[in-house]
């Protein structure tokens, strides 16, 4: 990481273009605007620190001006005269931080930590980005549908942000790996991910699992027990089959969307919480809302960013690639050498409707893998598992089928010799 | 804002300025020497920023004593 330190005092300079070196990026220090701006256009740097009043000009102003030629130029500044005027003007400008004189150095290593963590965060969903129009991988999420570039594309901007997200879709379509998808590229990557299903617990628990409770609150209530909302503070909580949730619920859920604060069963204290929401259905929410299955106050406030997942029909095209995809997984784990498809195979798994989606899809590539028993895995395995496809038509060859079958011949070739 | 008040901003701002440097470079010194290196060199620099902070300091209740009529040399 470049870091340039514009700073009129020698000493303080000095000093931070030490410290700025001891944690690991390369620094340059100067003490006026005019020396920045020659040193923005030789150095190059990624984050600049700005004292505000500079002998001739204003910090501020040169961070600015640095931001004009590179956006993702990031700012610290230093003052030893705080004004709410320009902290406004700083965070105006862009700036990630703003700190107070006298330095202390482990205020600065934080904050200096916090920005360059963020930074390699957005490296790695730039690298992540490449990797999705290289190969239609995002994650755990693979497509190369048009379906599917477009819940990429969301995803991708959704990260960015802190709103809730609400994920509809069929059973079996992914909203869970779109859930973590979501966390792993946003800046909360490093901090919890929680997960929980509404539907899998019974709504008189629910509350106590979401939100913790006090020892004694209820009968069996023998001690403590922190909630899923505290668990996953600071980072993200997924709720799945949020619908299953009793009516009573989604107001105190409301609630604590709206206050970030939630209160643990028999607490007489509230407790600030900072999670990012993101809730999942596979039920029509306007339907569910006229069924009176969910609070159209709450859907409002959960559906910042609704996410509606294709159903593995809508994108037919992904199947081989999916199909190779948990292939290689299930190869990875058990080891048991099945390499590869034979294309008749892979032409059933297209004349499939999959209502289970993916979900239904790698139950079966597991099926058929461990009963390929070593080699290929081939038309007559897939029959007895989709008996259905087995007399439908084939459909024209897409291209990815054609890419995924690729390896198979190799391996079929290398067996005759 | 009243001329005090001006004045006392001033003060805490110019004070701010040295004790930045006392800290960062008795923070290096303290690497180095953790490192098994030369600190002088740092603890140098933090000994004359903190003269300077003492300085301003001085300077600062000098004024303040200067303000309420009593002496700098009163016990």
């Amino acid at each position: 990481m470049r870091v340039l330190i514009v700073e009129d005092d020698v000493a303080t300079r000095k000093g931070l273009e030490l410290a700025i070196r001891e944690l690991g990026s390369q620094a340059r220090s100067v003490g006026t605007a005019g020396e920045a701006a020659r040193a923005i256009e030789d150095f190059k740097p990624e984050i600049l620190i700005v004292d505000v009043h500079l002998p001739d000009g204003d910090g501020i102003e040169v961070f600015r001006h640095a931001r004009e030629s590179d956006p993702t130029r990031d700012g610290v500044v230093i003052t030893g005269q705080a004004s709410v005027d320009s902290a406004v003007e700083a965070l105006r400008a862009g700036v990630s931080d703003y700190l107070l004189k006298p330095l202390r150095p482990a205020q600065l290593e934080v904050v200096f930590q916090r920005l360059t963590e963020r930074r390699s965060l957005e490296s790695e969903v730039d690298s992540l980005r490449d990797e999705l129009l290289e190969t239609g991988k995002l994650g755990d999420l693979l497509g190369l549908s048009e379906p599917m570039k477009k819940i990429f594309d969301v995803i991708r901007r959704v990260a960015r942000s802190n709103a809730p997200v609400l994920i509809t879709g069929a059973s079996g379509t992914g909203k869970e790996v779109v859930a973590k998808t979501i966390h792993r590229l946003s800046r909360r990557a490093s901090t919890p991910f929680v997960a929980f299903n509404c539907g899998a617990i019974s709504p008189t628990l629910i509350e106590s699992e979401l939100f913790g409770h006090e020892r004694g609150s209820f009968t069996g209530a023998d001690k403590r027990r922190v909630g899923y909302f505290e668990e996953a503070n600071g980072g993200t909580l997924f709720l799945d089959e949020i619908t299953e949730m009793g009516s009573e619920l989604q107001v105190k859920l409301l609630r604590v969307l709206e206050a970030k604060m939630v209160r643990r069963v028999g607490a007489s204290q509230d407790l600030r919480v900072d999670v990012r929401l993101i809730s999942a259905t596979n039920r029509d929410p306007q339907q569910a809302i006229r069924e009176g299955k969910l609070r159209e106050d709450l859907y409002y406030r959960l559906n910042v960013f609704p996410i509606l997942l294709p159903t593995l029909a809508e994108r037919p095209e992904d199947i081989p690639l999916l199909a190779e995809h948990f292939r290689r997984q299930i190869e990875e784990q058990e080891k048991a050498g099945v390499t590869g498809w034979d294309p008749a195979a892979l032409q059933m798994l297209d004349r499939h409707d999959w209502p289970g989606n993916v979900r239904e899809l790698r139950n079966v590539v597991h099926r058929a893998y461990v009963m390929a028993d070593g080699g290929i895995i081939r038309k007559d395995v897939l029959e007895s598992l989709l008996p259905g496809a087995a007399v439908k038509a084939a459909p024209a060859a897409r291209a990815p089928l054609a890419r995924v079958a690729k390896p198979e011949k190799k391996a079929a070739a290398s067996r005759k010799r | 804002m009243s001329d005090s008040l001006v004045a006392l901003r001033r003060f805490f701002h110019d004070l701010a300025t040295p004790l930045s440097g006392v800290g960062l470079h008795l923070e290096r010194a303290s690497r180095l020497a953790a490192r098994g290196e030369d600190p002088s060199e740092a603890i140098g620099v933090a000994r004359r920023e903190l003269e300077r902070a003492f300085q301003l300091f001085e300077r600062g209740r000098e004024a303040l004593l200067s303000t309420t009529g009593e002496s700098s040399g009163s016990a």
